[in-house]
């Protein structure tokens, strides 16, 4: 009977938890962004999954969380060009969408016109601006904490992590989160220095230097040309140079290999993505 | 607290006895309330458990209206698609490869569909066409292609959005063309046709630009 109970018990235990959720997300696979149509996610390079299993090695995943929250998400319409009869132009917004009324005069294209309530009205409104003469695009803005520090700019979803051996979603953030970290520094130099001395790069970083990933050799007839470019505090000993290792270059591979910024359907952003900026004060060199 | 106690101590107290109590109709109400607000609760934002729902969307119809409209044409199309099908495949078939046989010329791989601009066609399906006429580098001897556009259904405002839909869906579906022909455009080209009498013939329609 105990061990009827106990079965029973693990059975629906086993059945919520393993057994619907693979019913539901077992067979995710390669999908299309919307509306691009192009293929997402794509499979990583041999080097950026050794750099997946040096980033699992190394940790990295008790200060980086690797998914994105979203609140909310809000459709715009922005005015890309007014036309040669920017009167017209107002005419039209203001027979479509009487609540932008108070728009007064349409100087100072791109100009955001306001929030709508869905695409549908959003195509209305594009649709009658152009019959008009005018010009304007249809923006779908996630929205959130995480979205407002530039960590991604859609929330994550089960897509994102379908070519990852081993799933890290994090849950502590004592660095940025990585969701994004390929898109917000698509730069190898700039990840290699970060790994050497977080403080070259960025001065109010907490990140503990990753040294032993690189290699101090004697320098030869030529500087290795690799090698990363260190000075002031940072430089190595008069005579040495800064190597990284084969580790520290597929760590990353990965890492430039994360991004998860693709239009899908589950979860819809505007195409062109505005440049990510650095929070986090930059060390002028 | 003592008087009480001395009190009571002076009779004996009545053996506590069992008996059936009806639960309290507040309590069934409240129940039904709160199963019925667990029932709102869920179909507002359960998502019914479908895999392509995440918060902060609550449904696929919810999902569905941030869904970004990669072809704002993609309507206007699908009804020149139904016309298509009721009014020309007869001849051209749903696949546009027309009827040889017959004379009646395809539609696909055609330089009269491919065309840049959609004038001829307008004035074509308007007001019909006699005449052989060589598509593709073959001769077709096609007899008559009645004037389809001129029957259709409605006033002219109505024939002039039928036959730009017509024209959008064929441009569109056969020639790979982007965008669709505007109806006020089909009306403006319908009106500088009008009086022409009887159906037009090839060598006409290749002086229209």
């Amino acid at each position: 009977m105990v061990f009827l109970t106990a079965f029973v018990a693990l059975a629906i235990s086993w059945s919520g938890f393993v057994l619907v959720t693979q019913l539901q997300l077992g067979r995710v696979d390669q999908a299309k962004t919307i509306p691009a149509g192009e293929a997402y996610p794509l499979a990583r390079s041999g080097q950026a999954m050794q750099g997946a299993e040096v980033y699992r090695s190394l940790g990295c995943v008790y200060c980086h969380s690797r998914q994105i929250n979203q609140q909310g998400t809000t459709v715009e319409v922005t005015l890309v060009n007014a036309g040669t009869n920017s009167a017209n132009v107002l005419g039209a917004i203001r027979t479509v969408a009487p609540q932008f009324g108070q728009i007064e005069s349409l100087a100072n294209v791109p100009k955001v016109l306001g929030q709508v309530a869905d695409t549908a009205a959003a195509d209305s409104l594009v649709t009658a601006i152009s019959e008009a003469g005018g010009q304007a695009m249809v923006e779908i803005l996630p929205s959130g904490p995480d979205i407002s520090r530039h960590w991604g700019t859609r929330r994550s979803v089960a897509q994102d992590y379908i070519y990852d051996p081993v799933v890290q979603p994090g849950v502590r953030r004592f660095g940025p989160d990585l969701t994004d970290a390929g898109r917000m520094h698509p730069d190898a130099q700039w990840q290699l220095l970060h790994l050497y001395a977080p403080k070259t790069v960025v001065k109010d970083s907490t990140m503990p230097g990753h040294r032993f990933l690189f290699e101090q050799r004697k320098l030869g007839r030529n500087p290795t040309p690799e090698a990363l470019p260190l000075a002031g505090d940072f430089a190595p000993p008069a005579g040495y140079e800064i190597v990284p290792t084969e580790a520290a270059r597929s760590l990353v591979a990965y890492l430039l290999s994360l991004r998860a910024d693709a239009p899908l359907y589950e979860s819809p952003v505007t195409p062109p993505v505005p440049p990510a900026t650095n929070d986090v004060a930059v060390v002028t060199k | 607290m003592k008087t009480d106690a001395s009190n009571k101590s002076d009779r004996a107290e009545a053996e506590p006895t069992v008996a059936m109590a009806p639960i309290p109709v507040w309590l069934m109400a409240a129940l039904l309330v709160l199963l019925y607000f667990g029932a709102w609760y869920f179909d507002l934002y359960g998502g019914w458990f479908d895999a392509k729902v995440y918060a902060p969307y609550r449904s696929i119809p919810d999902l569905a209206r941030y869904q970004p409209n990669s072809d704002p044409d993609a309507n206007f199309i699908a009804f020149g698609k139904k016309l298509y099908a009721a009014n020309c495949a007869v001849c051209h078939m749903d696949t546009g490869v027309g009827n040889p046989a017959n004379g009646c010329p395809p539609l696909i791989d055609s330089e009269w569909v491919g065309h840049e601009t959609p004038d001829r066609m307008i004035m074509l399906i308007s007001k019909g066409l006699t005449g052989p006429i060589t598509v593709n580098g073959k001769v077709y001897n096609t007899g008559t292609m009645l004037a389809v556009g001129d029957s259709l259904p409605g006033d002219e405002k109505e024939k002039s959005t039928q036959i730009a839909a017509i024209a959008s869906y064929v441009r569109r579906h056969f020639a790979d063309l982007p965008g669709s022909v505007k109806p006020a455009h089909a009306e403006a080209v319908r009106t500088s046709i009008k009086d022409h009498p009887g159906n037009f013939t090839p060598e006409q329609l290749l002086k229209v630009p």
